[in-house]
């Protein structure tokens, strides 16, 4: 199964939904899609989906799924790093009222470059891409939480002896 | 009274809206055994993840909104309010995004010091409710070193995700 959400970010993305479920429905996707459609309003009529659903179950879903599909959040972003899973994002643009600003835009060529992700900049691109998820190993990420934590930390010591 | 107020343990509220904001604060928070104190204080804007968030400790809901939308904001300002004047955390530490920039600026002019780490979604310049927090923030944390350096006053520690 894929996976396909579009984040919780209140401005809809009705874009990837389309080309999702038209790609779907000509059967050009080789699996099954289920999708979380957040506050996007078209409605998919060639695949399962929920407006949306529980953290748990969302979690549930995007473990189960073999591959995903998303806006370029980080969220979504960093969820399929951490399990491993292969995903493709098409970034949410200014000039359609899909953000309020071209950050996504940004995201997605920075973490494709770094070989992170899948990134499909149209809805052309965008069936290719899905169709290569089977094939694609996400590269590892370096995260430093700890020292950014230890960093916070020695800022709150600081306040507490400063009181 | 001056030794009692110094014995209070430190009062941390922690925040961030639903999503990769949530998601890099939980993983911050992870990391978190050497802070003063636990967060006594969880603030995000999505019902959805209460319950989720719930199991840590108390958690406020103030809703999603973002600049294009005047109605909503005025409605999570408000709750903003509410909460600062409540609760009268002494940090909030928060990953953004707009939202918590508001509940950063009724904290900060009730006494709060303020740690903002902008998102790792801001790739080539700062979030705009970051760009304002950073004008009041005590201590703000970028994810990517090149903004660090472009940036006064714009720390770069390491990248939670």
């Amino acid at each position: 199964m894929i996976f396909l959400t579009v984040g919780t970010y209140p401005l809809q993305f009705n874009r990837l939904i389309k080309a999702v479920d038209a790609a779907v429905g000509c059967n050009l996707i080789d699996a099954e899609v289920f999708a979380q459609t957040g506050l996007s309003d078209f409605r998919p009529e060639h695949m399962n989906f929920v407006e949306l659903m529980d953290k748990a179950e969302f979690d549930c879903c995007f473990e189960e799924a073999s591959g995903i599909v998303s806006h370029a959040g980080m969220g979504t972003i960093t969820m399929a790093l951490d399990l491993g899973k292969p995903l493709v994002v098409m970034p949410r643009l200014k000039r359609l009222n899909e953000h309020v600003n071209d950050h996504q835009l940004a995201t997605a060529r920075k973490f494709e470059a770094l070989g992170h992700v899948m990134a499909a900049y149209d809805e052309t691109q965008l069936v290719h891409r899905i169709n290569a998820l089977g094939a694609f190993r996400p590269a590892k990420r370096n995260t430093q939480a700890q020292a950014v934590s230890d960093r916070i930390s020695k800022f709150l010591n600081q306040v507490q002896k400063n009181r | 009274m001056r030794k009692r107020k110094k014995h209070r343990p430190l009062r941390i509220c922690v925040g961030a809206s639903a999503g990769g904001h949530m998601n890099q604060l939980l993983k911050l928070l992870e990391a978190s055994e050497s802070w003063p104190e636990k967060p006594y204080l969880y603030v995000t804007t999505l019902e959805a993840l209460a319950a989720k968030i719930a199991e840590k400790g108390q958690v406020y809901v103030i809703g999603e909104c973002n600049r294009r939308q005047p109605v909503n904001a005025i409605r999570v300002l408000a709750r903003c309010f509410k909460i600062a004047v409540r609760e009268r955390p002494d940090v909030i530490v928060t990953t953004g995004s707009l939202p918590l920039a508001m509940l950063c600026f009724w904290a900060a002019l009730f006494g709060a010091r303020i740690v903002w780490i902008d998102s790792i979604a801001n790739v080539e310049r700062l979030s705009m409710s970051g760009a304002f927090v950073r004008t009041f923030a005590d201590l703000f944390l970028t994810q990517w070193p090149e903004l660090a350096r472009r940036y006064k006053n714009v720390e770069y520690a390491g990248a939670i995700v």
